[in-house]
């Protein structure tokens, strides 16, 4: 055996011992832990459940319990016109859907801002507080009956098998509770509505009730 | 090559997990609920702060004294500093000018009487009541057709001065008032459901701090 | 394992900016693995390893689409009257006319007059979208004396109001499903001769967060049609838009 050469770098035999399959084992470790990990993460809709809002199921004339206010909806309607009092008439090449609303505001004066309507066709059609799908109940006091109405144009194929959803905050529903309305509109209605012209109008919101027709 | 022989160390006793890890084990739970309370601040300014949660109670009869510190939105800070009494809270004998009270609804008058410093902003407050179950019912200006007074808390004719809007301030006209007065009353109507016993009478500028008069009787 | 290493380099000395990058004794141990790539590879000076390590990266940048052939160079022409996709939308502009009045839209001076660009929209999400989505996707240029300032985020000047034709209603929101007849109007200021042309910029979206902003929602425009149109005198009430 040569004599070590003091210039030579000195390596130390313990490090050479670490076998290829040491090395290979620990990296097929690592990357299965990253597979794991990515399947635990995108198999199960954690993210969504953990936000989703807390879903209300009704139907129309009969009362949900929310944890803000007790809600009621009445009879949907609609027509190719509606007549709101805020702006002139409004018409669409599909139809508007008017639906009442009794809102009961509990606890605190509630401002329910958020609704939403859920074609029978899978779309989500928006509803804002002005324009021409609106919604604006203003605050409610407790205990005191709210009356407003939803108004939503649609084309005449998301009427049947239609969900109405409303919430308190616009912005965000996540985590608390929604109201489903399923509103029970027949494809008959929906033909019906199409082929009308006769301008529904669409009542401000007030306490009073509305007068029955 | 040989290597360098190392002696065995000497038999050392075996000792138990659970008596190596005694201490954290210890501080475990200690650590686990700061880390909980730590990352738990959101709860307290984005829940617990949002509404009514720290009351200067007043009995009945009594006079309360009303100190805090609200964000003028500037930035900066103004000073609330009022005494309030509760006169009496009663069935409204006369509705405010057209106001129409809906079925199955009442109106009661909540008389108040507050001193502070006329120099003072006190525009940002809020009137309501409450009854046993703790609902509020709040008191609004402009609602069932009638308009009462804008600020509940000040005389409608001398409210004193208002807050500071920044850069709006020099194109607001200077309404030429009367400064208010160090002591005056006030008179409000709310509107609340039939059958509530109002019990309480809650004012606020900024939540979470409020004032909590209990009505007599 | 100590192998004599008769190399010169052997000897820690600065190396030459254009010498092998690796130090000495891990190039040693390259050579004695007996693995001409390792021997290769670390006996490479700096700069080559460098270069290479970038064209290496850039030739992986070919299996997602890197090297793909850029189709266009900017804005496609807009034609008119054909239906064009720029979600979340389809517009379809027919043609570009001024007139003074419109009843149910007001000028902010008498002596103005409205440029509308008419068109139809359709919403091919599967969700309602409001209006000011419907504001950014078509902008108009190359128009003297236009009141609106142009926006930042978008080319050109955005609509002050898009009204649907059979009612003068704002459009909004845009529910899918439905074709509405709309028309872009931009105010024009009256002291300024109606325009004969004008150009018409169409943007696509973006359905996505923004870097500070993590709400989903419809962002960064991107013009992709770019049309000259004549613009005329309104002719009837049916051609302009009009309240009920």
């Amino acid at each position: 055996m040569s004599v070590p050469d003091p210039t030579a770098p000195v390596v130390p035999a313990t490090r050479v011992r670490r076998s290829r399959g040491q090395t290979v084992g620990a990296a097929a470790a690592v990357l299965a832990a990253l597979a794991v990990g990515h399947v635990v993460v995108s198999a199960f809709p954690v993210d969504d459940r953990v936000s989703a809002p807390f879903v209300r199921p009704t139907v129309v004339g009969e009362t949900v319990e929310l944890r803000y206010a007790r809600l009621t909806a009445g009879e949907p309607t609609g027509s190719t016109v509606v007549s709101p009092v805020a702006s002139s008439l409004l018409s669409t090449p599909g139809v508007f859907l008017t639906v009442p609303l009794t809102i009961v505001a509990s606890g605190q004066p509630r401002l329910i801002s958020f609704a939403e309507l859920l074609g029978g066709d899978g779309r989500t059609y928006t509803v804002f507080t002005s324009g021409r799908s609106s919604f604006l109940a203003g605050t409610a006091q407790p205990g005191v009956p709210r009356y407003a109405t939803v108004s939503v144009e649609v084309p005449p194929e998301a009427l049947p098998g239609a969900h109405l959803r409303i919430g308190l905050n616009q912005e965000d529903q996540r985590a608390d509770d929604l109201a489903d309305i399923d509103l029970g509109i027949t494809q008959a209605d929906a033909d019906a509505w199409a082929a009308d012209d006769t301008p529904v109008p669409v009542p401000p919101r007030s306490d009073e009730p509305p007068e029955q027709p | 090559m040989s290597t360098p022989s190392v002696p065995p160390a000497p038999e050392a006793p075996v000792v138990g997990w659970w008596r190596r890890n005694r201490w954290a084990l210890v501080t475990l739970p200690v650590a686990l609920a700061l880390a909980l309370v730590a990352s738990g601040d959101r709860v307290r300014t984005l829940w617990w702060e949002q509404d009514l949660r720290r009351p200067t109670t007043v009995a009945a009869g009594g006079t309360g004294d009303f100190h805090q510190r609200v964000y003028d939105g500037l930035g900066g800070t103004l000073p609330i500093d009022v005494q309030v009494h509760l006169d009496g809270v009663d069935d409204a004998t006369t509705l405010p000018d057209q106001m129409e009270l809906p079925d199955g609804t009442r109106a009661v008058q909540v008389d108040l009487t507050l001193s502070a410093n006329p120099d003072s902003v006190l525009s940002g407050c809020v009137l309501a009541v409450r009854d046993a179950t703790g609902t509020r019912y709040d008191y609004v200006s402009n609602a069932w057709g009638a308009f009462q007074a804008v600020i509940p808390c000040v005389p409608e004719d001398t409210p004193g001065p208002r807050a500071s809007l920044g850069d709006l301030d020099e194109k607001l006209s200077d309404p030429e008032t009367a400064p208010r007065p160090a002591t005056w009353s006030v008179s409000r109507v709310v509107v609340v459901p039939e059958e509530t016993e109002v019990t309480e009478v809650v004012l606020w500028w900024q939540k979470p701090q409020y004032l909590l008069l209990e009505v007599p009787g | 394992m100590g192998v004599a290493v008769a190399h010169a380099v052997g000897a820690p000395t600065l190396a030459p900016v254009s010498g092998p990058a690796a130090p000495p004794d891990l190039r040693a141990r390259a050579r004695a693995s007996g693995s001409l790539v390792a021997r290769r590879a670390l006996d490479q000076p700096l700069r080559r390893i460098g270069i290479g390590g970038a064209l290496v990266l850039l030739a992986a940048t070919a299996a997602f689409g890197g090297l793909r052939e850029q189709t266009q160079d900017g804005p496609e022409v807009l034609v008119v009257d054909a239906p064009v996709d720029v979600a979340p939308f389809e517009l379809t502009v027919h043609r570009v006319v001024w007139t003074t009045e419109l009843p149910g839209q007001y000028l902010s001076d008498d002596g103005n007059r409205w440029v509308g660009v008419v068109a139809t929209v359709r919403n091919t999400t599967d969700a309602g979208v409001l209006g000011h989505t419907l504001r950014d996707a078509l902008t108009l240029t190359d128009v003297d004396g236009l009141v609106q300032e142009p926006r930042t985020l978008v080319p050109g000047v955005a609509a002050s109001s898009i009204a649907v034709l059979a009612d003068g209603s704002s459009l909004s929101p845009v529910q899918p499903g439905l074709t509405y007849e709309a028309a872009f109007l931009f105010e024009q200021d009256g002291s300024v001769a109606p325009p004969t042309s004008a150009t018409v910029l169409v943007q696509r979206q973006r359905w996505g967060t923004g870097i500070l902003d993590p709400t989903v929602s419809w962002r960064e425009p991107t013009t992709t049609l770019r049309g000259e149109l004549d613009v005329r005198e309104a002719r009837s009430d049916a051609d302009a838009e009009g309240g009920s």
